[in-house]
């Protein structure tokens, strides 16, 4: 069961980490990127 | 409401929008830092109804006519979107040159409030500007600011509002044209009219200013090059060898060397979790993030450092000094701003390019500002530093200083293959020393290391996660007992084999360079993963696990190969944007590919036989791939030269 509950949450961090990863680097940003990111860029990244 | 910051270039807008909406967008004391348009939110403070208020900042513009890519942004906003209000920045210290735009902005039937800014460097020359006699010739609100103290700054806001919701249109200035017929001599006239009438100047004009004569010795043209390398040397290593890896080193050590894997450890083992999911967190992202992560201390040094030098406006006297030598490789001063925003994040970098107007150089600049060591290369730096070069204090400012010889020598190449001649002036305006401001640098390190916490914890966690899995199961995807006869082992060994040249034996490192085109971070995760479930060593120590793998001579060489093949997949995305091109993009990534290759390979085997009186692995190999790339270079010259001949030829008799 630990086993389990543990894999959930650490499996649904990297879905996430994921899912933010691909929306960045599709607008030509890395995550955390601090360059001259437009605020459309920005809304579609949802930074 | 819509309010537009506009002005020249240099006279504070994006400080006057950060001030207002409380965004920490990149500021830089030289023209040209911003390069898109950003929209924010007025900050509540400001606000004057319920109703919200977004503000825009636009890139430096001198006219409205744009002559460069990101003035015709300015251009197509203040004239196709029309904003609410203008709020037209001007520096005060330069108010006729910037007059000449202010009267094009009164002539768009758009409301417009001047902010003269920078009041306090006017008052510091003993200079005065009229503000009430200048809004009154030019028939609109001026209001004198200080943005990056935010003085003036609430009156500057509610004049701005009152003008937008007042809807005041001004009468256009009143150019004269009875001497002059042309449109921009009389601009000029009336603006020169203006100044004068609103400026007391109390300086001596014979009075040479503190920065005229720093300027004397920091951009002098032999003395000026060896500064700027001192300079660099001192910034990298304070951050690498002084207080940034001191401090990285204790949360290597003992932050994530010990405690948090320990305490990971004896929690998953005291709720009985199962032993692989156990060691995919602690070893696979625990391990890797931990081990990228660790350089956070070293990278805050080190932009910290940066931002204190960008703000005392030395950045600037840089791009003069470099504009000289750049000029003979067919690239100009414009080429370095690029390259110093490129120090940060090649990103930003590479799409700064845009301030540049000759194509060839745009292209070139493109090109070749991914060399300059990123932050996200500064770990894998301080990684090979501290193991092979430990107390060593050349080995981060001598990656600089092989950027800047591969850049010119890059340059040179391209100019040969690419042949064009270089029609581009450089022209910049330098603003004044100061002292720096401790907040700004703050500012700028708190960004980075936000940044920086942000790709480690979303795209290095799943490389790590990844690479943790490929390293530890097989392609039937069962556990294996060596990592040899692992999914990721595969893969590396696809493309170790082209790696022997360089005197590089391992899928390890095959592998740890395929995760670095993700994001250059993770070459550094990637030992640590692979390293730490390998070997109990250590991976940062003198001496550690990786000196099983490299020695100094191949480890320098894997910190170059690492420094010139093709940055991170955002930032060829970046570069794909600005070149325009698929094949330019191409001919830029084979480009950067065969440098990287290149330097890594003669280092390794020229510095094997200086440094320890023998070849490195790989020397034959190494012969062949070297005679091969020189045949293919001469071979690509000879082209573009017939080429060219041709070209003449048909010139010839077709009488041009």
């Amino acid at each position: 069961m630990p086993t389990i509950i543990v894999g959930i949450i650490f499996f649904g961090i990297i879905a996430f980490a994921a899912y933010k990863s691909r929306e960045s680097i599709k607008n030509n940003s890395c995550p955390g990127c601090s360059g001259s990111c437009t605020i459309e860029k920005k809304q579609k990244c949802g930074r | 409401m819509k309010i537009a910051l506009a002005g020249n270039p240099n006279s504070g807008k994006t400080t006057l929008f950060n001030a207002i909406t409380g965004k920490t967008e990149y500021v830089g004391n030289w023209p040209g830092v911003t390069v898109e348009k950003k929209e924010a939110f007025l900050k509540t403070k400001y606000q004057i109804s319920k109703s919200k208020v977004r503000i825009v900042d636009l890139p430096g513009a001198y006219s409205i006519a744009p002559y460069t890519g990101e003035e015709a942004i300015t251009r197509d906003f203040v004239t196709g979107e029309k904003p609410d209000v203008i709020i037209n920045i001007i520096d005060a210290n330069s108010l006729e040159r910037s007059l000449f735009f202010t009267t094009q902005l009164l002539e768009l039937e758009i409301p417009v409030v001047i902010a003269l800014n920078k009041q306090d460097v006017l008052k510091r020359h003993g200079d005065v500007i009229d503000s009430v006699r200048l809004g009154a010739l030019l028939n609109c609100k001026v209001v004198e600011t200080v943005a990056n103290k935010g003085k003036g700054v609430r009156r500057l806001i509610e004049d701005a509002i009152e003008a937008a919701s007042m809807k005041s249109i001004h009468t256009s200035p009143d150019l004269d044209f009875s001497i002059v017929s042309d449109e921009d001599n009389a601009r000029q006239k009336f603006t020169g009219m203006i100044a004068q009438e609103c400026h007391v100047s109390n300086r001596d004009t014979n009075d040479i200013s503190l920065s005229d004569r720093l300027d004397r010795i920091v951009a002098h043209k032999w003395l000026g090059l060896p500064i700027f390398f001192l300079v660099m040397w001192a910034v990298y290593a304070f951050s690498i060898e002084g207080l940034g890896g001191f401090l990285s080193e204790y949360l290597n050590e003992t932050v994530f060397g010990e405690i948090v894997p320990n305490a990971a450890n004896a929690f998953f083992e005291g709720i009985d979790v199962n032993p692989l999911l156990q060691s995919l967190i602690v070893d696979g992202a625990i391990g890797g993030v931990g081990a990228v992560i660790g350089f956070l201390p070293l990278i805050m040094v080190l932009f910290f450092c940066l931002g204190l030098l960008e703000d005392s406006g030395y950045m600037s006297r840089v791009a003069v000094v470099m504009d000289r030598f750049f000029k003979k490789i067919g690239l100009s001063g414009k080429s370095i701003i690029p390259m110093i925003v490129g120090s940060g994040c090649a990103i930003p970098g590479v799409m700064a390019t845009r301030t540049i107007e000759d194509i060839n150089e745009k292209r070139m600049t493109t090109i070749l500002t991914p060399f300059v060591p990123c932050g996200a290369k500064i770990p894998i730096i301080a990684l090979f530093s501290a193991v092979f070069f430990p107390n060593a204090s050349w080995v981060g400012p001598s990656m600089y200083l092989l950027a800047i010889v591969m850049i010119a020598l890059g340059g040179l190449l391209l100019k040969k293959i690419f042949v064009w001649e270089n029609t581009s002036i450089f022209l910049i305006e330098l603003p004044e020393y100061k002292i720096p401001s401790v907040r700004h640098a703050i500012t700028q390190m708190l960004k980075h290391a936000k940044g920086f916490i942000i790709k480690a914890s979303t795209i290095i966690l799943v490389m790590n996660t990844l690479v943790w899995f490929m390293q530890a199961y097989g392609w039937n995807l069962r556990p294996v007992t060596i990592q040899d006869a692992s999914i990721l082992a595969s893969f590396g060994g696809i493309i170790s084999p082209l790696l022997i040249p360089l005197g590089f034996v391992g899928w390890q490192l095959a592998a740890a360079i395929l995760t670095g085109f993700v994001a250059k971070e993770n070459v550094v995760a990637t030992f640590a993963v692979l390293l730490a479930v390998a070997s109990e060593d250590a991976l940062y120590l003198p001496g550690g696990v990786l000196s099983g793998i490299f020695n100094p001579v191949t480890g320098y060489a894997f910190l170059a190969f690492n420094l010139f093949t093709p940055p991170c997949f955002a930032a060829i995305g970046a570069m794909n944007s600005e070149l325009g091109s698929k094949k330019w993009l191409f001919r830029a990534i084979g480009f950067q590919l065969g440098v990287g290759y290149m330097v890594a390979m003669l280092i390794s085997q020229i510095g094997s036989i200086i440094v320890y009186g023998e070849t490195a692995i790989g020397f034959g190999y190494s012969i062949v791939v070297l005679v091969s790339i020189v045949f293919l270079v001469i071979r690509l010259i000879r082209k573009s030269d017939s080429n060219v001949k041709q070209v003449l030829t048909e010139a010839r008799e077709g009488g041009i």
